[in-house]
């Protein structure tokens, strides 16, 4: 895709502020090292935005999204002006705890297709020094934007219709070191009125029956017990931002069990995919955990008691195991399969 | 290549299998919702996008770019008994899919009887499309419906009968349509009404 304009605009913190600071902006030209640095970061946008996302439509249901509107405006006629819609957006959601930032927007084109990148660096404090010949001179400074792999937020959106397209996006925050719930709330919720294209429910039952079904056609027990406990443990997540890919890291998913739940989908990129984890919904696909013994015996249990209900022991031979439970029987039935 | 030979690739290549997978996906997140009739999903027939992306209005195509713009070429119908399962299936539907539009259509003026239903604009679900799809040949959302069977019923005779909004009916056709639809949503009224009594604990004590 070949860049057609670069704008940027310095924003300061001001949220909840009736007086707004002005905000100047500048077009950057095509040459030169900080060309070379954005157009760096444009051509790994795609990889590094990995969190989908989508503008949120009006509360009466309407198709529209001040925020997407403004994306279309830019991409219709851009300018310096219309860029600035974004630093005053960003400004008016901008805390004393994200401080200063320069806000980058890039557009590209590449015959009908269209993408706009927006990205921001947050200003840090640094110390300048300048060799003379004889002499050195240090100095301190405090709008210093660097360029860290590390210290930017960025968003892209990519389409061909301005009606239809540029609903759907993708994010990334190379800057928090806080967890991702920082990122959707200032970057995503606030400043772009956007949400996770996948829901909580959608994206917590796409992970419970994966895991589900996994462990019902994996053969290797101790792979079978991994998930198990990783879908016990996963009440932990209740609230929490999270992809299945950090769910399998979070709980030291071996490669067998990952490549196992990872079989369950029809594409790959579902397990990047960003959401709201909901426990009510987790619990609805996963509510049982059943231990089948080879004496004929099946031990069911609610998957968070299920250690609770069974006390085991040990039998002498590793392999054997027993189970002990003790209450009183409320009911009995007969089945006439598993 | 034309619009209709770019659309008919793209219904033979995705549309149709992708249309029978959000069917199955719909149901799956309905599974034990009392009450439902039916839920159905289509692809646009052929002849049905093409007619669409030439309509015109005030003499200029609606559609400059119909392929990118038509936001029903995956249409998903739910048929609910009641009213008030309408309710419940929104809500459930709204948690499992990304809305993007929604509203629930009804006459001009509250004296007329017409058109009632509700309507959504859903982003297709990434779990639906497979890794070797032509991300260009996939439209990013679908319209989804969900109507209660006399408002179901409603509609299919009238767009069978091919009663259009922009189509001039003379006054005694358009009493006949409008005392239909006053039919089914009188019946709608009093379907539900029945339902909630009879599932009353207290008017089913007084019985």
């Amino acid at each position: 895709m070949k860049i057609k304009n670069i704008y940027s605009y310095l924003s300061y913190p001001s949220k909840h502020e009736n007086d707004q600071p002005e905000i100047g902006g500048a077009s950057i030209p095509r040459k030169g090292r900080l060309y070379d640095m954005l157009r760096d970061i444009f051509e790994k946008s795609s990889e590094e935005c990995n969190i989908p996302i989508c503008f949120v439509p009006e509360e009466d249901g309407t198709q529209n999204n001040e925020c997407r509107n403004e994306v279309i405006g830019l991409l219709k006629s851009p300018s310096i002006i219309s860029g600035r819609k974004f630093a005053e957006r960003i400004q008016k959601v901008t805390t004393g705890k994200s401080g200063m930032g320069l806000l980058f927007i890039i557009l590209a084109e590449n015959g009908s297709h269209k993408k706009i990148m927006m990205s921001r660096f947050p200003a840090d404090q640094g110390i300048m020094a300048e060799q003379n010949s004889k002499t050195l001179k240090v100095e301190f400074i405090e709008q210093v934007f660097l360029k860290n792999a590390n210290a930017y937020k960025s968003v892209i959106y990519a389409g061909v219709s301005t009606e239809s397209d540029f609903w759907v996006g993708d994010a990334v925050d190379k800057q928090t070191n806080h967890g991702v719930k920082d990122v959707a709330d200032y970057w995503i919720k606030d400043f772009l009125l956007s949400d996770f294209k996948t829901t909580s429910k959608a994206g917590t039952k796409r992970l419970a029956v994966a895991l589900r079904d996994a462990i019902l056609n994996v053969a290797n027990l101790s792979v079978k017990h991994e998930m198990t406990s990783a879908a016990i443990l996963a009440k932990n997540l209740v609230g929490k931002n999270i992809s299945i890919n950090e769910f399998y890291d979070q709980y030291h998913l071996s490669e067998e069990a990952r490549n196992a739940i990872n079989k369950q989908f029809r594409s790959a990129r579902l397990v990047g995919d960003k959401f709201r984890f909901d426990l009510d919904e987790f619990s609805k696909h996963l509510s049982y955990k059943t231990l089948e013994i080879d004496n004929g015996a099946i031990l069911t249990a609610p998957l968070d008691k299920f250690d609770e209900c069974f006390q085991e022991g040990g039998a002498g031979n590793s392999e054997v195991r027993s189970f002990q439970t003790s209450g009183r029987v409320i009911n009995e039935k007969l089945k006439k399969c598993k | 290549m034309s619009i209709r030979q770019k659309y008919t690739d793209r219904y033979d290549k995705c549309l149709v299998s992708i249309a029978r997978a959000l069917e199955e996906h719909v149901i799956d997140n309905l599974t034990n919702v009392p009450r439902i009739d039916r839920v159905a999903a289509r692809a646009k027939e052929i002849d049905s996008f093409i007619g669409k992306a030439n309509k015109e209005a005030g003499g200029v195509k609606k559609y400059t770019d119909p392929l990118n713009q038509i936001q029903d070429q995956i249409g998903v119908r739910i048929v609910t008994f009641y009213l008030d399962d309408v309710d419940v299936v929104s809500e459930i539907i709204e948690g499992y899919y990304r809305k993007i539009e929604s509203k629930y259509l009804v006459p001009d003026s509250d004296s007329e009887f017409g058109y009632f239903g509700k309507h959504y604009i859903f982003l297709l679900p990434d779990d639906l499309i497979d890794d070797e799809y032509d991300n260009d040949k996939i439209p990013n959302c679908f319209e989804l419906q969900i109507k209660t069977l006399f408002q179901h019923a409603w509609g299919e005779a009238e767009h069978d009968l091919g009663y259009k909004p922009d189509v001039e009916m003379c006054g005694e056709v358009k009493r006949k349509v409008a005392f239909t639809a006053a039919q089914a949503w009188g019946a709608d009224q009093i379907f539900n009404d029945m339902h909630k009594s009879a599932n009353d604990p207290h008017e089913l004590n007084e019985k």
